[in-house]
C-alpha cells in the first residue's frame, strides 16, 4: 500500500515538474515522455482495478504495444545517426509486428511474459546505442546535465530490473506473482524519480551546450 | 528455461530472479558509470587538441603580420634610402640657380639630372617587380618562377633550372600568387642558408593534385626540423609558407633523398579544391 501511494505520488512529481520546467521550454522529446507518463499512471490505475483475468490480460498486451510505440519513437528523436534511425525503426516495427501476433494467438490469460521480455530487450539495446552515440559524438563534458541522459538512465533501470521477472512470470502462480511484483513496483519507482530530475534538468535548456558549437563549427583565426 | 525445470521451482525461480535482476542493474549501473566517464575524458582531450589548434592558428597568424611589417620597413627603407636621395639629388640640379648658368654647366645638370632620374625609375621598377612580378600575372607561373631561376643563375652565384612537365592548364591568379610566393620564400632560405651549389624545381600534375618539388644539395631542414621550427619563436619564413599553403589546403613536406646526396621540398595542392576554397 505505502509502496503504491509512493509510486502515485511519484506520477504526480513528474507531471508537476514538467508542467513547470518543460512547458515554456518545449522539446518534442519531454513531450512523449509526458504523454508515456499520462499512459502509464492511467493503464496503472485501470489495471488496479479490473478483477476478470481475460480484460487484465488485454489491459496489459494494449499497454505493451502502447509502451513499444511511444519509447521506440522518443528513441527515435533523440539519436541522431541516420543509419541508427533505421536500425530503431526497423527493430521497433518487427518487435510490434511480433508482439501483435503473440498476443492475438495467445490465450488470453495470465501475464503477457514473452511481449513483455520482448520489450524490455528491446529498449536495453535501444539504450545502449544511445550510450554508445553519446561516446561518438559528445554532445556535452557532463553527460549528467542532459535530461535525455536521466530519461535513457530511467527506462535502462525499468527495463533491467524487471527482465526476469516478465521472462519468468508465466511460471509464477498468481500469489508469487504479486509477492514478485515489488521489482516491477520499485523499478518504476526509481523510473519516475529519474524522469522527474530529467524534467528538472531542462530547466537549463536555454543555455547552449558548452561545447555543442565548438566540436561542430569552423570557426579559427583563418576567417580573421 | 529448461534451466528452471530442472531446478526446485520454487528456490530455483527465486535465485534465478534474485541474481538475474542484481546482474542486470549492475550491468546497468556499470555501463553508465563507464559511459559518463569515458565520455568527459574524450571532451577533454577535444578540447586539448582545439587549443593546440588555435595556439598554432595564433601563431601562423602572428608571423603572418610581422612579415607584412618587415616587408613594409623593407620598402619604405628601400624607398627612403634610395629613391629618396637620388630624387633629392636630381632636384639639387634642376634648383632656382639653373638659369643664371651657363649653356654647357646648364647641359650638363640636365644630363646628370636625367641620369639620376633614370636610375631612381630603374630603382622603383625593381622594388615594384619584388613586390609583384608582372611576368606573374601576364603570362603566368611557369614563365615567372623561369624568371626568377634565370636571375639566380644569371647572378653566377648558383646553377638553378626549372622544368614544368605538366602545366598546360594554368591555376587561378591568387592560387599562381601564393604558388609563387612560397617558391620565392623556399628559394631565399636555399640561398641564405644552405650554401648549396645547385637549385632544380619541377612541376608535375598526377590525378588531380598539383606537385612541386625543389631540389638543392646544400643544407637542408628535414620534416622534422620544419616541425620543430614552426611550434618556435624562430623560423619567420617557414610560418608564412604554412599559412599560405593553409590557404589552398596543400602539404608541404621536407626530406632528404634517398642517396642522401641531396634535400627534397615536395609541395602538394589538389586541385580539385581550387573551386570549393574560392566558394567558401
Amino acid at each position: 500500500m505505502l509502496l503504491g501511494k509512493l509510486i502515485f505520488l511519484s506520477y504526480l512529481l513528474c507531471i508537476t515538474f514538467f508542467l513547470v520546467f518543460c512547458v515554456r521550454r518545449p522539446k518534442r522529446e519531454l513531450y512523449i515522455i509526458f504523454i508515456y507518463i499520462i499512459y502509464s499512471l492511467v493503464f496503472d490505475l485501470v489495471r488496479t482495478s479490473v478483477s476478470n483475468v481475460k480484460f487484465a490480460f488485454l489491459i496489459s498486451s494494449l499497454f505493451t504495444i502502447g509502451e513499444l510505440s511511444i519509447c521506440s519513437y522518443y528513441f527515435y528523436l533523440i539519436i541522431h545517426s541516420p543509419v541508427l534511425k533505421r536500425i530503431i525503426l526497423a527493430v521497433s516495427c518487427i518487435a510490434l509486428v511480433i508482439i501483435t501476433v503473440i498476443l492475438i494467438r495467445s490465450e488470453k490469460k495470465g501475464f503477457d511474459s514473452f511481449p513483455a521480455s520482448l520489450e524490455s530487450v528491446t529498449f536495453i539495446l535501444y539504450s545502449i546505442i544511445y550510450f554508445f552515440e553519446q561516446i561518438n559524438r559528445p554532445q556535452q563534458i557532463f553527460i549528467y546535465s542532459s535530461p535525455n541522459f536521466w530519461i535513457v538512465l530511467g527506462i535502462m533501470v525499468y527495463m533491467s530490473g524487471t527482465l526476469f521477472l516478465f521472462i519468468i512470470a508465466n511460471n509464477l502462480s498468481e500469489n508469487e506473482l504479486n509477492k514478485y511484483w515489488i521489482i516491477n513496483n520499485i523499478s518504476n519507482l526509481i523510473t519516475n524519480l529519474s524522469f522527474s530530475i530529467a524534467f528538472f534538468q531542462n530547466r537549463n535548456a536555454s543555455r547552449v551546450s558548452l561545447y555543442h558549437k565548438s566540436f561542430n563549427s569552423n570557426d579559427s583565426l583563418e576567417k580573421l | 528455461m529448461i534451466l528452471l525445470q530442472v531446478l526446485n521451482p520454487d528456490n530455483g525461480i527465486s535465485m534465478v530472479l534474485f541474481f538475474g535482476t542484481i546482474g542486470m542493474l549492475t550491468l546497468t549501473i556499470g555501463l553508465i558509470v563507464f559511459v559518463s566517464f569515458h565520455q568527459r575524458k574524450v571532451i577533454r582531450y577535444q578540447q586539448q587538441l582545439q587549443k593546440l589548434e588555435q595556439d598554432q592558428q595564433k601563431t601562423l597568424l602572428n608571423a603572418s603580420i610581422r612579415l607584412q611589417e618587415e616587408e613594409r620597413q623593407r620598402i619604405a627603407a628601400d624607398l627612403h634610402d634610395d629613391a629618396g636621395p637620388l630624387l633629392a639629388t636630381a632636384r639639387l640640379y634642376l634648383n632656382e640657380n639653373f638659369v643664371n648658368l651657363d649653356k654647357n654647366t646648364q647641359l650638363q645638370s640636365i644630363y646628370n639630372a636625367k641620369q639620376i632620374i633614370d636610375d631612381t625609375i630603374q630603382l622603383i621598377r625593381n622594388i615594384s617587380h619584388s613586390l609583384m612580378p608582372p611576368t606573374l600575372k601576364n603570362f603566368g607561373l611557369e614563365s615567372a618562377v623561369n624568371d626568377l631561376f634565370q636571375k639566380i643563375s644569371g647572378s653566377g652565384s648558383m646553377n638553378a633550372s626549372c622544368r614544368f612537365h605538366d602545366y598546360r592548364e594554368r591555376l587561378k591568379p591568387e592560387n599562381e600568387l601564393i604558388i609563387f610566393r612560397v617558391i620565392q620564400e623556399l628559394v631565399n632560405n636555399i640561398l641564405k642558408h644552405s650554401s648549396a651549389s645547385f637549385i632544380h624545381l619541377t612541376q608535375n600534375t598526377s590525378g588531380n593534385k598539383f606537385f612541386v618539388r625543389l631540389h638543392h644539395d646544400g643544407r637542408g631542414i628535414t620534416q622534422t626540423d620544419f616541425e620543430k621550427l614552426n611550434k618556435s619563436n624562430v623560423g619567420l619564413g617557414l610560418k608564412n609558407i604554412q599559412s599560405r599553403l593553409k590557404v589552398l589546403q596543400g602539404k608541404i613536406f621536407f626530406e632528404k633523398d634517398m642517396s642522401q646526396t641531396y634535400y627534397k621540398v615536395t609541395i602538394e595542392i589538389a586541385r580539385v579544391d581550387e573551386d570549393r576554397i574560392e566558394q567558401e
